[in-house]
């Protein structure tokens, strides 16, 4: 693929579709804004046009040309792209997706406490086998995170100036191999109870409750996506254990949220 | 009209009784109230909501990004509506315009209307204090310069930032900005002359509805069911400060049981424009109680 720094056009034909405020898309390509950072143009899976704002750092750049701009990408690749962390047991992967600030990157890293290893965060590629892929060996972490997970800021650098989020790089902690998705989670919370949920899906709320993951849903309106996503969601969904898991909104209690879920997996594989 | 419906309001001004009324005025049942299911839609600031409308994370975005993508975000939504014919009604609580930025809450020419709910501030106050597990004296204070909610920079919260300004400067906020289409809801006229204010507002949503429906549904919202409702199921949008206590009294003119004399005067003080505005004070600068309040033109928010 080729990414090249040049001019994407303001005013854009009627022969673009908006999808939202911030992105078009017509044929195999794609218009993505990111309002005083850069506008990206993406064509067939294969070229990017990146027309930074004058003066925007790198950084800023490469946060969602890593994110947005890669996902829409696989996406035209034909792969099925989810909102989450991908994590090794054994080999096989976990996948755990939820909402925005739910705590999937705080997950990924009490996971790396345990001497798991990560195959991906935030962006989680799943191929035509069902199979995710390697994505990039870093975590983006908010601050407050790190301190609950002791773990240093002061080394590591911002993902943008000005924001309290940093890149944690990973080494032997980083997955290289591409490995089977066995376990999906979707991850919620609970005002109500300081105590864990768990409930296994099955039949047909199997591809909704896997469809809540999916990265950047409106992306699911550039052409041919929606389509194959149907066809990879439900191939997928007859492969995995699926759950949905609730955690006490007052107290995160990573470890017992971690403890929870290597539960569910252990049980499963014991019942066989 | 469709589109966008904003209930606005700096907190603790009886924007979740509004949105309980609305919901008993739109649904079948109202035995079937569900404090952690009104019918209402969200709140503006809801991270969830206005990511469903990026093409990006807001989480990667800066607070002076978000402020930009915000509005774009609200008139995609109203436009929406509007295609649809479809209703929404979102909860605010921003003030319609950054006091330290400037920069707007919604774009000028987004189709809107909003219910501005108010309440005398001197009972804002003890009641902001219970909900944030905070001093009167902390609540006062705040009360009379800029605050946000939500807004840490150190961790991610289900919020994006809500910068309010001081109570006045948000009351003038979405008053004095003809864009906003207001419709001014004043909290104690909800309790003293309940049938005129609820359908007023009912009639500026631009709802279909008859008096007896409105009567129904003030009766199944009135304080004492929604607090057993409380007690029976939780309220899932209460800070876990109000410790099961988001209802709490539900009374007005409380406050000269409540504030100290120094804080009374502080809060006339601060407020002493948009509280001779409203009614709230007159123009001797003493406090009017709920009961003595005289009408305001709620196209203005000013005594009549």
């Amino acid at each position: 693929m080729t990414i090249t720094f040049g001019q994407v056009a303001d005013e854009l034909g009627d022969e673009w579709t908006k999808i939202n405020p911030f992105s078009r898309t017509k044929g195999d390509e794609i218009i993505i804004n990111v309002p005083d950072v850069a506008k990206f143009h993406v064509t067939a899976g294969q070229d990017v046009i990146i027309d930074p704002v004058p003066d925007v750092d790198e950084a800023s750049i490469r946060v969602f040309l890593l994110g947005s701009v890669f996902g829409a990408i696989l996406y035209m690749r034909d792969n099925m792209v989810l909102h989450g962390n991908a994590i090794r047991i054994g080999d096989e992967i976990l996948v755990c997706g939820g909402p925005s600030g739910i705590g999937k990157s705080t997950l990924t890293a009490g996971f790396i406490k345990r001497g798991h290893q990560v195959l991906a965060d935030d962006v989680v590629v799943i191929n035509e086998h069902g199979a995710a892929i390697p994505g990039f060996p870093r975590i983006k972490l908010w601050h407050d995170a790190a301190e609950q997970l002791s773990i240093d800021t002061d080394p590591l650098t911002r993902i943008r100036p000005k924001m309290n989020k940093f890149n944690l790089p990973l080494e032997d902690q980083f997955c290289t191999e591409t490995l089977p998705v066995r376990w999906v989670v979707r991850l919620a919370k609970n005002r109500d109870t300081d105590e864990f949920k768990a409930e296994k899906i099955e039949g047909l709320s199997r591809f909704t409750v896997l469809s809540r993951n999916l990265y950047r849903p409106p992306f699911m309106k550039m052409e041919g996506v929606k389509a194959r996503h149907l066809k990879r969601c439900t191939e997928l969904a007859g492969q995995i254990d699926l759950y949905a898991v609730t955690r006490p909104d007052r107290d995160f209690q990573l470890d017992g949220l971690i403890d929870h879920i290597l539960g569910l997996i252990e049980d499963e594989g014991q019942a066989e | 009209m469709s589109g966008v419906y904003w209930l606005a309001s700096y907190p603790k001004s009886g924007n979740t009784w509004f949105r309980i009324f609305l919901t008993n005025l739109l649904g079948e049942d109202e035995d079937k109230l569900d404090l952690n299911d009104l019918t209402t839609d969200s709140i503006a600031s809801a991270r969830g909501l206005v990511d469903m409308y990026l093409a990006f994370d807001s989480a990667d975005l800066q607070f002076k990004e978000i402020a930009k993508v915000r509005p774009r975000v609200y008139e995609w939504i109203s436009r929406e509506g509007v295609e649809k014919n479809e209703s929404y009604y979102i909860k605010v609580h921003d003030a319609y315009v950054n006091e330290k930025t400037g920069d707007r809450f919604a774009t000028p020419t987004t189709q809107q209307k909003t219910i501005y709910l108010v309440r005398n501030p001197l009972d804002v106050a003890p009641s902001y204090a219970h909900h944030n597990g905070s001093t009167i004296q902390d609540a006062v204070a705040t009360m009379g310069v800029y605050s946000a909610l939500s807004r840490s920079v150190k961790r991610q919260q289900d919020q994006l930032v809500q910068p309010m300004g001081s109570w006045s400067f948000h009351v003038e906020s979405w008053l004095d900005h003809p864009e906003t289409n207001v419709h001014v809801v004043r909290y104690e006229d909800m309790q003293m002359r309940p049938l005129e204010t609820f359908l007023g507002a009912a009639r500026h949503l631009d709802i279909d509805t008859t008096e007896d429906r409105v009567r129904q549904a003030i009766e199944a919202s009135k304080f004492d069911k929604i607090k057993s409702k409380e007690k029976e199921s939780g309220f899932r949008e209460a800070p876990s400060s109000s410790q099961g206590n988001f209802f709490r009294q539900g009374k007005s003119d409380t406050w000269d049981n409540e504030l100290t004399e120094e804080q009374q005067a502080k809060i006339l003080t601060d407020h002493r424009d948009v509280m001779l505005r409203l009614g709230y004070m007159d123009a001797d600068g003493n406090p009017v109680s709920a009961r003595d309040l005289p009408p305001i033109n709620p196209a203005t928010g000013r005594i009549i």
